[in-house]
């Protein structure tokens, strides 16, 4: 009974329909960039949303030179790193990289220190990430970046492991255990940039896995591996437990945990790190990157909010019309003994009908859009928010079809005889 | 067999404008008659066929329909009554002009228990009945006023009621046409449907067993 009297709704009037049809696409298309924009903004702000913020301080003994991407300038009081930051022991985790051989392919892995691991929450396409549990195996767990067809979920790569100066091919074997997988877009915490005006943005790097060749924007301390094939097939490999050690390496930029100690404590320290490097408390770079984040969306407001009303104020102009096309047929219906809730069962159906076919038609302009490269897409991420917007629209659009709708249809059923 | 009993009904109840539209009703109509209203303009008649219809509801008194009280009905049991035993044509034929005839003789059997096959069936049954099956893949809008009430009476018979309402049903249509009408309705109530009919004209009531007036939302003249 529904499906055939809202489908005959959705007939009757083809081009209101049509019209309607048109703009709930516009709106979920426009709606989706913004939303995609705004996950981009917020990305490293809600990555970062698990630690501590008061207590974890980013230690940040070393600036990227201007003109390079992989050599720096040291903190002019920190030329012996090792001692410098050595005294307060596993409170300090840097992010350590190593290089990777797997069969044909060069890949470059990250080491994360085990708090560190638990407080990124870095958004997974598949899998879960790491725990701190040790796996018994004596595999190493990690999670890549990359096609997880060619390396799916559990899989084992046997790898051999660039240990120190990689120039110098000194190599060990190691196990790995794929547990999840990031997606082909990622942002890799590499934490290998800094800035005195800190936002947490700079802890990340964006990596894709098919386009850009992360060998050589990665590594850094100007040591350069040469990969014997193009970089498309790589993987990135977090883990926290490979063995050896790159102990030279923990005076790049570090997190310091401190959320045991008093205010006190952390003060003092915090004044004596200051002596041999930039430091900043993760909640000062996250406001910063929070504010960076709103002020970039504020731009995007007053279009938005225009967009969105003026797109839902056309869909209640239509649906209205469309209700007013229909008297009749309403009409009918009561007489013939239709009820009120029977009724809404109907329009309920029709506008289900409408956003099916509006999300249809949608989702082929924006894999049309994808595919000609018109989305800004170095400044969009998809994510569940998406997701959650598209049902919000629909729901927004049930309530206001319902409720223009209910008011007509009840003067309707209550006034037969015009 | 329907029976009101001091039927009170206002428009816009408890508010400055309200209108007493009927003032105590009493009536009772038996299984297979055929009864005309009669009555002035705004007497209210329609309300009356409303109210027997399940289309409105009333202030005051008690409307049984086969000993049921059917006031005490909520929204789908009096929407499932409505479908199930009455049948209501209007001056207006009060079709879906977009639609094929066949699509607005089955509207009623949308919203009974019927296949597809089901409805497609009884809906040329019915316009069989009042003879125009050859016009069903025609559109409501492009045949003749006779022809269009010919189709509502379909509806209202589709789903095979016991009783039609019909409000001033040939109000719209030139004499010859209307005298054709009131045949049909001759004819159903010949097969023991209970018509009731609101109309201005004598010589449509004059073909009815029972002509009862209203005046002014009380009953003027009920003869028995
Ligand atoms: N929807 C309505 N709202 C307010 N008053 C109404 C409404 N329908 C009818 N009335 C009033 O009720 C009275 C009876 O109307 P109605 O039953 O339509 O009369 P009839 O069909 O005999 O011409 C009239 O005074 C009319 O103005
Ligand atoms: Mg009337």
């Amino acid at each position: 009974m529904r499906f055939s009297l809202a489908l005959n709704l959705l007939l009757k009037n083809m081009l209101l329909n049509f019209i309607i049809i048109l703009q709930l696409c516009a709106v979920f298309a426009y709606g989706n960039v913004i939303v995609a924009i705004n996950n981009d903004a917020y990305d490293c702000y809600n990555i970062t949303a698990k630690f501590d913020e008061e207590n974890t301080l980013l230690y940040m003994p070393q600036e990227p030179k201007l003109d390079t991407t992989w050599e720096y300038d040291r903190h002019p009081n920190n030329d012996n790193p090792q001692s410098a930051i050595s005294r307060y022991g596993d409170r300090v985790e840097s992010v350590k990289d190593y290089a990777v051989v797997y069969e044909d392919y060069s890949t470059r892995s990250y080491f994360y220190g085990t708090r560190t691991a638990e407080a990124l929450r870095v958004q997974l396409k598949k899998g879960k990430w790491f725990s701190n549990q040790k796996s018994t195996d004596g595999i190493i767990d990690c999670v890549i970046i990359g096609d997880t067809s060619k390396f799916p979920i559990g899989s084992i790569l046997d790898m051999e492991c660039y240990k120190e100066n990689i120039s110098l091919r000194e190599k060990f074997p190691v196990k790995f255990r794929i547990i999840g997988s990031i997606g082909e877009v990622a942002k890799v915490p590499t934490f290998s940039a800094s800035s005195s005006e800190m936002t947490v943005d700079y802890i990340f790097e964006e990596y894709r896995s098919q386009k850009d060749s992360f060998i050589d924007t990665l590594f850094y301390r100007g040591a350069r591996y040469q990969s014997r094939r193009d970089s498309e097939d790589l993987i990135i490999i977090f883990t926290e437990e490979i063995e050896g050690g790159y102990w030279d390496y923990c005076n790049d930029n570090s997190f310091v945990f401190l959320d045991d100690l008093s205010d006190e404590e952390v003060k003092s320290i915090t004044q004596e790190m200051k002596n041999e490097a930039n430091v900043a408390t993760m909640a000062s770079a996250r406001n910063l990157s929070k504010k960076e984040a709103t002020d970039k969306m504020l731009v995007y407001a007053p279009t938005s909010i225009c967009f969105i009303v003026m797109g839902l104020a056309g869909i209640l102009c239509v649906s209205l019309l469309n209700m007013i096309n229909n008297k009749r047929a309403f009409k009918a219906y009561s007489i013939s003994g239709m009820s009120f809730h029977q009724g809404m069962r109907i329009i309920f159906t029709y506008a289900t009908m409408l956003i099916l076919i509006a999300f249809t038609l949608f989702a082929l302009l924006w894999v049309a859009l994808i595919a000609a490269e018109i989305l800004p897409w170095d400044s969009m991420a998809i994510n569940s928010s998406n997701y959650l917007f598209l049902i919000g629209i629909a729901v927004i659009i049930y309530a206001v079809m319902g409720a223009s709708s209910s008011t007509l249809l009840k003067k309707y059923i209550h006034n037969i005889k015009e | 067999m329907i029976e009101l009993k001091n039927i009170h009904k206002y428009y816009d109840y408890k508010k400055p404008n309200q209108v007493e539209a009927l003032k105590g009703i009493d009536l009772t109509i038996n299984d297979g008659e055929m009864v005309a209203i009669m009555g002035a303009s705004g007497a209210g008649k329609s309300t009356l066929l409303h109210i027997i219809g399940g289309l409105s509801r009333f202030e005051s008194g008690q409307y049984l329909y086969n000993d049921k009280d059917i006031s005490k009905y909520g929204d789908a049991k009096m929407c499932k009554f409505r479908n199930k035993q009455i049948g209501i044509v209007l001056q207006n034929f009060a079709l879906i002009d977009e639609y094929s005839v066949l699509f607005n003789a089955m509207t009623p059997l949308f919203f009974a228990k019927s296949s597809i096959i089901d409805r497609h069936k009884r809906a040329v049954e019915a316009l069989k009945t009042v003879g125009i099956d050859k016009l069903k893949h025609k559109s409501a809008s492009s045949i003749s006023g006779g022809e269009k009430q010919r189709c509502a009476i379909a509806r209202a018979i589709v789903n095979n009621p016991a009783v039609i309402l019909a409000d001033e049903p040939t109000g719209q249509l030139d004499s010859k046409t209307a005298k054709s009408i009131i045949e049909l309705f001759k004819t159903l109530n010949s097969t023991g449907i209970t018509v009731i009919i609101v109309t201005h004209d004598h010589n449509v009531a004059n073909e009815c067993e029972r002509i009862i007036t209203i005046g002014d939302g009380m009953i003027i003249d009920n003869p028995m």
